[in-house]
């Protein structure tokens, strides 16, 4: 299994340190960085799968790295990247703003570990279900692309085929003549079923090279599940930790 | 009864689909734009008929093998 990898940025250096040895023991790699700057070079670098954010912090603040990843274009590659923001305020409009600009939880400081981590674990897993909802209406698309393409293709398909039922009822088959004209017409339609059989051909194919891919990352329920269980099973040993 | 237009929609469609797999995307897509000039609602030559355009732009590797790769984000 991939490691899941958490950024943490903050200023305190005895956050980031306690951090660094709580998630590393639960099996997550964790990124640190000291101040928005050096986050938003890691987040770049490194992608990770969700960021722990301090509010305010020297240079970048917490704010405003959120606001630039989540309405600056430069950053769209990162806008879906969850984001869990601290802070020491307990203010509702902090808490109301944090969430407008897209951020996925706010804890206040000081907090315990146990806590966090439950949230943690809420987002994270919040996060890849609406992943693998995507992933499911990609799927629904190209099943959908299918079955308007059978549609379609069956219409080029019957033409030809009519058409030559439609002469072979009319043909003389004593006039050389008429044989002959009509052999001709049986090659052109027969060519132009195999062109619209080619083209469905080639356009169920594709779907279902696109299929194959999205399928390979979709994940069931309970898969989804055990991923989460794997991280967060020390969890109940760490309760009454705090920081 | 079959009109004749569908029968020469499915005529260019055929010649389309010949010249598209062989790499004639330009030619290609004159045919499929006639036909579907002559019938909008003809869904496969559009179909074909864009793929020609993204094939003029981005041609194929030398191993193409006629199968469109969706471009997916």
């Amino acid at each position: 299994m991939n490691k899941k990898k958490i950024l943490i940025i903050d200023d305190e250096q005895i956050n980031l340190d306690f951090f660094d040895v709580m998630l590393t023991r639960l099996g997550f790699q964790v990124l640190m960085a000291v101040d928005g700057e050096e986050g938003l070079e890691m987040i770049r670098e490194h992608v990770p799968d969700l960021i722990i954010l301090d509010n305010i912090m020297p240079r970048l603040t917490g704010w405003e790295l959120t606001k630039m990843l989540k309405k600056d274009d430069a950053f769209s590659d990162f806008r879906n990247i969850p984001i869990i923001m601290f802070s020491a305020m307990d203010a509702v409009k902090d808490k109301i703003e944090g969430f407008e600009l897209g951020i996925d939880d706010y804890i206040i400081k000081p907090f315990n570990f146990s806590e966090v981590l439950a949230r943690i674990r809420a987002v994270l897993r919040n996060h890849e279900l609406s992943q693998q909802v995507v992933l499911r209406e990609k799927r629904l698309t190209i099943t959908d692309s299918l079955n308007k393409s059978l549609i379609y293709f069956t219409e080029h398909l019957k033409s030809p085929v009519l058409g030559m039922v439609e002469s072979s009822k009319s043909l003389d088959v004593s006039d050389p003549k008429a044989v002959e004209s009509f052999k001709q017409l049986v090659m052109a339609e027969a060519e132009q079923t195999l062109a619209a059989l080619g083209g469905l051909e080639d356009e169920v194919k594709n779907l279902l090279v696109s299929e194959g891919s999205v399928r390979k990352a979709e994940l069931s329920l309970e898969e989804l599940e055990e991923r989460f269980r794997e991280h967060f099973r020390e969890l109940h040993d760490n309760a009454g930790e705090s920081a | 009864m079959i009109d004749d237009t569908k029968r020469e929609v499915l005529r260019l469609f055929a010649a389309g689909r010949e010249l598209y797999k062989k790499r004639a995307f330009k030619a290609a897509l004159e045919k499929f734009k006639e036909a579907y000039t002559l019938d909008p609602t003809d869904e496969p030559s559009k179909l074909f008929g864009g793929r020609c355009k993204h094939y003029i732009q981005n041609p194929p590797d030398d191993g193409w093998d006629g199968i469109f790769q969706m471009q997916t984000k």
